[in-house]
């Protein structure tokens, strides 16, 4: 039962966003929940949805619809929020349109991402500078985020609206 | 090892912590303290650092601490000031090498060493260690001989004679007998050198017999074999003996006390093997039967002879129903924790205090068992929190024990005499406050020594102890912790903070004259006062107290001072005791919720509708008269609108939206608080009461926004932000100095080019119309079912005044509406005689507009002018032609036009608003007089002195250019004698009083039409008299 390390599948958790399927690796995702009262912080960028009590935690809230450049979010009942471990950033989470499946994805399914040979999805996104890979799944394209970039993006929109 | 070494690290900072408190009380005059018990608590301590240190192979902490043990062991009480000095200089490089062991052995430390040796004191110390037997054999004479030499080149100390154990039935001891002493001499030590040179020997152990009850100590340490291993790995265990009550052991094992002694060997301090290993001790005696009680004395140990100040129970081996009845062991009563693992627990608590207020919330209308539980828990939690509070807690000491030290040196450096005292050491404060503590009082402490302080022959020309005094103190006050600085040095000379606090132009004369003592001291915490060199000079405090201060607020506590001039003075510093869960008001604006902390409170207002007390508009804010001081407000709900800092435009955009909207919302609160020592009012919807939360801090990406300092969770579980009043007052941009001016006295130049505001609004479907809000006192909502109708009069009650309605249809040329919308607004203007109220359909918008009217056909009927407002033709309304046409006055006839019928009466009209101009232009061109105009004072006068003379002049009062004030005082230098009117939009008796001391003979608030008329007409008539 020798496995070649290189030929293990990566584990992604997936989400859709206006029907297009997203994922994030798999080991930076602490919990998904269905928790969306936040409290608006005034004066923070637009795509910051505010705070969020997770067991006596405070966590971020970040829409990942309008960090991505798409319409902002309406919660329905399929909404959730995707919390990210420690690792990734300070604690903080984004709220998803409806949560999916979790996906094995080998490497040879993974492609880097590239704004002319993705360009139904470099269309759809404005910010293009969050995807990390695109992963090739027989039925669909998952579009692979980089979660670490996350609240970077939301501490520039700062400056760029001060 | 490491965890060793980090915990002689803190054992040994507090020791040398005790050394220098020792030493520096040992400078004292004789008699005010106990100078051996001193010298006694200073060995002990160098004695466990030299102890630990030599365990842990830390050879340098070692050395230097012996070398201080041998010059502190000869140091008599009441000796020389060199000894404590180079003791102190000794303690100082034994904490540089306590502060990094491992390194230790890269710092020199011989020039420290030989000053020891040879240094400070008269006599130098020789150790003598010889063994007597090998002596007898060696040495020419006898032994006494010996003794009376040595006798006779100094005085011995601590001389004791060390001999095998024996049994001494079998005679007495064979072995080496060994002497050892400290001799000390004014012999330099190589004399002695070649006698002793055979035993020279720096073995610093020493014997002490232990003695232990093993039952007890089987039961405690599970069994006896760890004990003894580990004990003999610290000491070398000389002789043993077990005793245990005779008892036939035929029958049964020992059942009583099983007693066992032994005497040891080790360089460990009884007191750290009492620690370690439970044991009584007794002082180290000779061996069992060595020489018996004569050598009692001499045998005495300095390390053991400080445990004869203490009462010690005699443990009294031979007879052991005389032992007490338990041999207790010292019970640590203190622990140390990491702070991480303290941090980490506060969190936890808050936690649990957040289920606790959910759990409150959740089972509040449950009954009987639940509830009994929650109030458990409730209670419990609430203990908890505190505990764990209190176990964050550390004795301000701490911080006041490195003062003295301070103190001292900074004394010498400047050659006074100061003695500080310390008060309520043992008052407890939280860890990160105490930390942070540090800076300002040090700050504090060196400015009473450097300014407070005079010098002694100063002092004592004053009448004053040449010795300055300075009382350090805490106390715990509500949940507060005060701590005094009080000084009896000079003071703070009030006249000289005065003369500062003009200088720099931060207060009027008057205003100074009214402050109290404690309120003038305040303005040296003002940045930029206390840097000033004068002050500094005559009054005694120096540099940076801003920084004291701000330092202090960042502790959410409070800095004020008193002092009275050549008697001395006194600072007060106000903390909390924690900071970690603090008492806020929890406050709503548009269903939001915040924390409002209480530190930043002083007051809530309640706005009522029915109360007296509203919000006005001065310059460029809005404020609230509180009790005679005008308080700038800042509405929360505008600030959180708003991401950007506050432009101008954005505050008249505010205060345009808030004139007009004066009715919206019935009940508002204003919290006053304080930020900077500036005050202002935050405008709230709704207060819901007090809490405390427990704060978290803002997520890191969040930093930036700047009007909150943190979060925290509420009983319901949502999360709710903590306000800081600091960043609101910032992000509102407030200029406080130009509003309150604004507002107490008219002599602002107002801008030329300010524009002013309007307020657009409709009626019927074609036109849109403006009033300036100056003329507008309120605008009610209403719904036309409130029109009660009286015949062909409508009237809505307003604030229960039946208000005559007014439709533009009915007086002016305009479109009419063709049914009431469901929502309308009234329009409640100024200067009217009736109560009335314009009817509009809609509310446009306010606007900021130059006021430059263009003719339009309706004028004269209603209509003063017409503008361009957002593209669309806006027509200006007149409100005294309205209220004429609404109430069915007398059309205005021109009146007679004075006595003087051959020429019609000039009058001069000064606004710098060609609106106000034309307004009032037109008022007094319809009574019948020639209106000559002027943008501005210095216009006026180029007019006055070209044309022939006014009957009366009508001024404005700010203007550019030249003013009101000037334009009349002018006027009256020239020697003209032309009545003069003041026409002004603000109001009050100092600006009257003001206007008729520049030469003014009438003060008349602007677009009061009628009133205006009768004053211009009684001028008039007077100036007719004058001539």
């Amino acid at each position: 039962m020798k496995e070649n390390v290189t030929e293990m599948p990566r584990l992604f958790c997936t989400f859709r966003l206006e029907g297009h399927l997203f994922g994030v690796d798999m080991l930076d995702v602490k919990e998904v929940t269905t928790e969306t009262r936040c409290t608006r912080i005034a004066h923070a960028p637009d795509e910051v949805l505010g705070l969020v009590n997770i067991r006596g935690h405070i966590y971020l809230t970040l829409d990942l619809r309008q960090l991505l450049g798409l319409s902002p979010a309406v919660v329905t009942d399929q909404t959730r929020l995707v919390l990210f471990k420690p690792v990734v950033g300070h604690p903080f989470g984004v709220l998803v349109d409806e949560i999916s499946e979790v996906h094995a994805v080998t490497p040879d399914q993974i492609e880097v991402f590239s704004a002319t040979e993705h360009s139904q999805v470099s269309s759809l996104l404005r910010r293009v500078d969050l995807i990390a890979a695109i992963g090739k799944l027989p039925e669909e394209l998952l579009v692979v985020l980089n979660p670490r970039r996350f609240l970077t993006i939301v501490e520039q929109n700062f400056t760029v609206s001060a | 090892m490491i965890d060793r070494i980090e915990e002689f690290i803190i054992d040994a900072r507090e020791h040398l912590g005790i050394v220098e408190e020792s030493l520096l009380a040992l400078e004292k005059p004789s008699g005010s303290v106990d100078a051996s018990a001193c010298i006694d608590r200073c060995f002990r301590s160098i004695h466990s650092i030299k102890g630990d240190a030599g365990f842990l192979g830390l050879s340098h902490i070692h050395e230097l601490a012996h070398a201080m043990e041998s010059l502190l062991s000869g140091t008599h009480p009441g000796n020389s000031p060199r000894v404590i000095e180079l003791l102190l200089a000794a303690r100082d490089r034994l904490a540089v090498l306590i502060d990094d062991p491992g390194r230790g052995s890269l710092i020199e430390i011989s020039d420290i060493l030989a000053q020891l040796r040879t240094g400070g004191i008269e006599f130098h110390r020789t150790s003598i260690d010889v063994d007597l037997t090998e002596l007898q054999s060696s040495y020419p004479g006898s032994l006494v001989d010996f003794i009376r030499q040595t006798w006779a080149k100094g005085k011995i100390r601590h001389g004791q004679i060390q001999l095998d154990a024996c049994d001494l039935r079998m005679g007495l001891p064979t072995g080496a007998v060994r002497w050892t002493a400290a001799l000390e001499t004014s012999a330099g030590p190589d004399e002695f050198v070649p006698t002793f040179v055979a035993s020279a020997t720096s073995d610093s152990s020493q014997a002490i017999l232990l003695s232990a009850d093993l039952t007890a100590w089987s039961q405690t340490h599970r069994g006896l074999s760890g004990p003894f291993r580990e004990l003999a790995s610290v000491v070398r265990i000389r002789a043993g003996q077990i005793e245990f009550p005779a008892v036939d052991l035929r029958r049964s094992l020992p059942s009583g006390r099983v007693i066992w002694s032994g005497e040891c060997e080790t360089s460990l301090s009884p007191s750290e093997l009492t620690r370690r290993f439970g044991f009584a001790f007794d002082s180290p005696k000779p061996l069992q039967a060595a020489d018996g009680g004569n050598s009692y004395a001499a045998m005495e140990s300095p390390t053991t002879s400080s445990r004869q100040d203490r009462p010690q129970p005699a443990a009294d081996l031979t007879s052991p129903a005389a032992l007490p009845p338990i041999v207790t062991p010292d019970k640590p009563t203190t622990l140390r924790i990491q702070v991480e693992l303290l941090d980490r627990m506060m969190t936890l608590v808050g936690e649990l205090t957040l289920v606790r207020n959910q759990s409150l919330l959740a089972f509040a209308d449950e009954d009987g068992a639940q509830r009994a539980i929650i109030q458990r828990l409730n209670s419990v939690t609430s203990e908890l929190q505190d505990v764990t509070l209190r176990s964050r807690m550390q004795p301000v000491g701490i911080l006041f024990n490195k003062f003295p030290r301070m103190v001292r040196d900074l004394a010498r450096q400047l050659g006074k005499q100061v003695e500080i005292d310390l008060q309520g050491r043992e008052v407890e404060m939280d860890k990160t406050i105490l930390e942070q503590l540090g800076d300002p009082l040090m700050h504090l402490i060196r400015n009473s020594v450097d300014h407070g302080i005079e010098m002694p022959e100063e002092r004592i020309a004053k009448g004053k102890s040449g010795i300055g005094h300075i009382l350090l103190s805490a106390t715990h006050e509500d949940g507060q912790i005060q701590i005094h600085i009080r000084d009896d040095g000079r003071g703070i000379d009030s006249q000289a903070v005065k003369a500062k606090a003009l200088s720099l132009m931060l207060k009027s004369e008057a205003e100074l004259d009214r402050m109290s003592a404690r309120e003038l001291f305040s303005l040296i915490l003002l940045p930029g006062f206390s840097t000033a060199k004068k002050v500094t000079e005559v009054s005694g405090r120096g540099v940076g107290m801003d920084v004291v201060k701000t330092n202090i607020e960042q502790l959410e506590g409070t800095v004020s001072i008193d002092s009275t001039f050549g008697v001395g003075s006194e600072t007060v510093l106000r903390l909390p005791l924690t900071l970690a869960i603090i008492p806020c008001l929890i406050v709503t604006v548009d269903e939001e919720r915040f924390a409002v902390p209480q530190r930043d409170l002083e007051e809530v207002v309640c706005l009522h509708p029915q109360s007296t007390g509203r919000i006005e508009q001065a310059f460029d804010t809005e404020v609230y008269r509180l009790r005679e001081t005008l308080l700038p407000i800042v509405r929360l709900s505008e600030v959180l609108r708003r991401k950007r800092r506050f432009t101008p435009a954005d505050k008249s955009e505010i205060l345009a939206a808030h004139a007009a909207d004066q009715s919206a919302k019935p009940i508002e609160y204003i919290l006053v608080l304080r930020s900077s020592g500036r005050r202002f009012g935050l405008l709230v919807d709704e207060v819901r009461g007090t809490q405390e939360i427990v704060v978290k801090p803002m997520h890191p990406s969040m930093k930036r926004v700047g009007i909150f300092t943190g979060a925290t969770i509420m009983g319901d579980g949502r999360v709710a932000l903590i306000t800081d009043a600091e960043g609101i007052s910032e992000h509102a941009q407030q200029s406080f100095a130009a509003a309150i001016e604004a507002a107490t006295t008219a002599d602002g130049v107002r801008d030329a080019s300010q524009a002013h505001r309007v307020l657009l609004f409709e009626y019927g479907p074609d036109e849109q119309f403006a009033l300036p809000l100056v003329q507008i006192r309120r605008v009610e909502m209403i719904t036309p079912s409130r029109i009660e109708r009286v015949g062909d009069r409508e009237y809505v009650t307003v604030d229960g005044v039946s208000t005559r309605v007014l439709r533009l249809d009915h007086v002016i040329n305009a479109s009419s509406l063709k049914s009431d919308p469901p929502l309308m607004s009234l329009i409640l203007p100024k200067f009217v005689q009736q109560p009335m109220g314009i009817l509009v359909s809609r509310i446009v918008d306010t606007e900021s507009l130059a006021l430059d009217l263009q003719a339009h056909a309706d004028e004269g009927l209603g209509i003063l002018g017409s503008t361009t407002v957002r593209d669309r033709l806006t027509l200006f309304l007149e409100m005294h032609y309205l209220s004429e046409r609404l109430f069915g006055a007398v059309p205005v006839t021109p009146p007679e036009p004075g006595e003087s019928t051959d020429r019609r009466q000039r009058l001069l009209l000064i606004d710098d608003t060609a609106f106000f101009r034309e307004v009032i232009k037109r008022y007094l061109g319809a009574e019948g007089y020639e209106i000559v105009t002027a943008v501005q004072g210095q216009d006026a006068l180029n007019r006055l002195s070209a044309g022939p003379d006014f009957d009366l002049i009508v001024s404005d009062i700010e203007m550019p250019v030249m003013d009101g004030w000037k334009f009349a005082r002018e006027v009256r230098r020239r020697g003209i004698k032309t009545k003069m009117l003041a026409l002004t939009s603000l109001s009050g008796e100092q600006n009257e009083a003001k206007a008729m001391e520049c030469g003014f003979d009438g003060y008349e608030v602007k677009l009061d039409h009628d009133r205006l008329v009768r004053k211009v007409r009684n001028l008039l008539a007077a100036q007719e008299v004058m001539k």
